[in-house]
């Protein structure tokens, strides 16, 4: 029978399985390697569950936890950085529109994901938050810079992957 | 395709499920009560090392001939340094050193120090660990009853070429390991405050 802490923390896994699984597919490639992480991070996670007194918001904590313990991952093993994003395509759902339309977008969505695999350690992590729709307010509390730098580095960010994106249309 | 299509596409459900709630459990059961045995079992370790060389050094330092037991403290000195230093470098790293809920730009200042403070450690091993140490034993060995100059001379080279591997292998870890992974921290900070 669970404790009320293990209830508490299975309740929290639950509640971000995607948000989790999103973070492993972002810096670890492969399904073990990505199996690996994850165990990591929900090692770590239930380590620091005492330290969670209400502090930040459980997102933010959340988050801090698993992109220190993804940015410490990815340090150890920096070789499977370089494949870590690509393999997010193949576990996407499969698209319904096989029109030519469909497949143009779909092969966009490729060219855009593999762009963002090959980011740095740390753009890779803004843009995780970035698409998971968090807010400037809540990334710059994950990460500890400001609203305005967080909204700077995005925009950066952005500017290089169209670019990137230009290149290889061309 | 814009950043909201992606956006949108990123932000679709994932369910995680290639783990179970009993297979969680597990993990987190075992994994973490192992860690746990492992910090306990190497601080008990350290530990027993220093009781172990407390000992056996202990009746040289009250009762020895007058080098032997200026050799047996400079010894006893050398561990209460050693262990002080390594107290110390655990401590580099603040509340950051394994706290990984603080924000990535804390943790990263917290294991760039503990990185520092470890290199700066092995750097200096041959004054706060192997001279102490090894020139200590040397003095007591020399200065112990019933020790020819021959086996003394032979002790202390036996103990300088000791000495010698211990600094290489030292300076050896900070070249292949530490001092890259300096750099990495140092290239993340920067790339996050630029």
């Amino acid at each position: 029978m669970p404790t009320d802490r293990e209830l508490q923390f299975l309740t929290l896994v639950r509640q971000n399985d995607a948000r989790l699984h999103r973070i492993c597919r972002v810096y670890a490639g492969g399904n073990d390697e990505q199996r690996d992480l994850l165990q990591e991070i929900l090692l770590q996670l239930w380590r620091s569950l005492p330290s969670f007194a209400g502090a930040s918001s459980p997102d933010t904590w959340l988050y801090r936890v698993a992109l220190n313990t993804a940015l410490t991952h990815a340090r150890r093993d920096p070789a499977r950085r370089e494949t870590a994003l690509e393999d997010e395509i193949a576990v996407d759902d499969a698209p319904a529109d096989v029109t030519d339309a469909g497949l143009d977008v779909r092969a966009r969505q490729e060219q855009l994901h593999a762009a963002i695999a090959r980011l740095d350690p740390v753009n890779k992590m803004l843009m995780a938050m970035y698409l998971d729709e968090r807010s400037y307010r809540e990334i710059a509390d994950v990460i500890g810079i400001t609203e305005n730098h967080v909204g700077v580095k995005l925009h950066r960010i952005k500017q290089a992957l169209a670019r990137q994106l230009t290149r290889e249309t061309v | 395709m814009t950043y909201e299509t992606s956006r949108r596409a990123s932000a679709k459900a994932d369910p995680l499920t290639t783990l179970s709630d009993d297979e969680i459990l597990a993990l987190i059961q075992t994994e973490s009560h192992q860690l746990d045995r492992r910090i306990r079992w190497r601080d008990w370790r350290e530990m027993l090392a220093s009781v172990i060389v407390g000992v056996v050094i202990a009746p040289v330092a009250m009762r020895g001939p007058p080098l032997a037991r200026a050799g047996a403290a400079v010894i006893l000195a050398g561990l209460v340094v050693v262990a002080g230093r390594l107290w110390l470098a655990r401590r580099a790293g603040g509340r950051g050193a394994a706290d990984t809920s603080l924000s990535v730009a804390e943790a990263l200042r917290a294991e760039l120090r503990r990185v520092s403070m470890q290199i700066a450690l092995l750097e200096s091993v041959a004054w706060w660990y192997v001279l102490p140490l090894m020139g200590g034993s040397v003095l007591m060995v020399a200065g112990l009853r019933g020790s020819s100059a021959p086996f003394t001379t032979g002790y202390a080279l036996v103990a300088a070429v000791i000495a010698w591997g211990i600094i290489v292998l030292n300076r050896r870890a900070v070249h292949r390991s530490l001092a890259p992974r300096r750099d990495e921290l140092t290239g993340l900070l920067t790339t996050l405050e630029s």
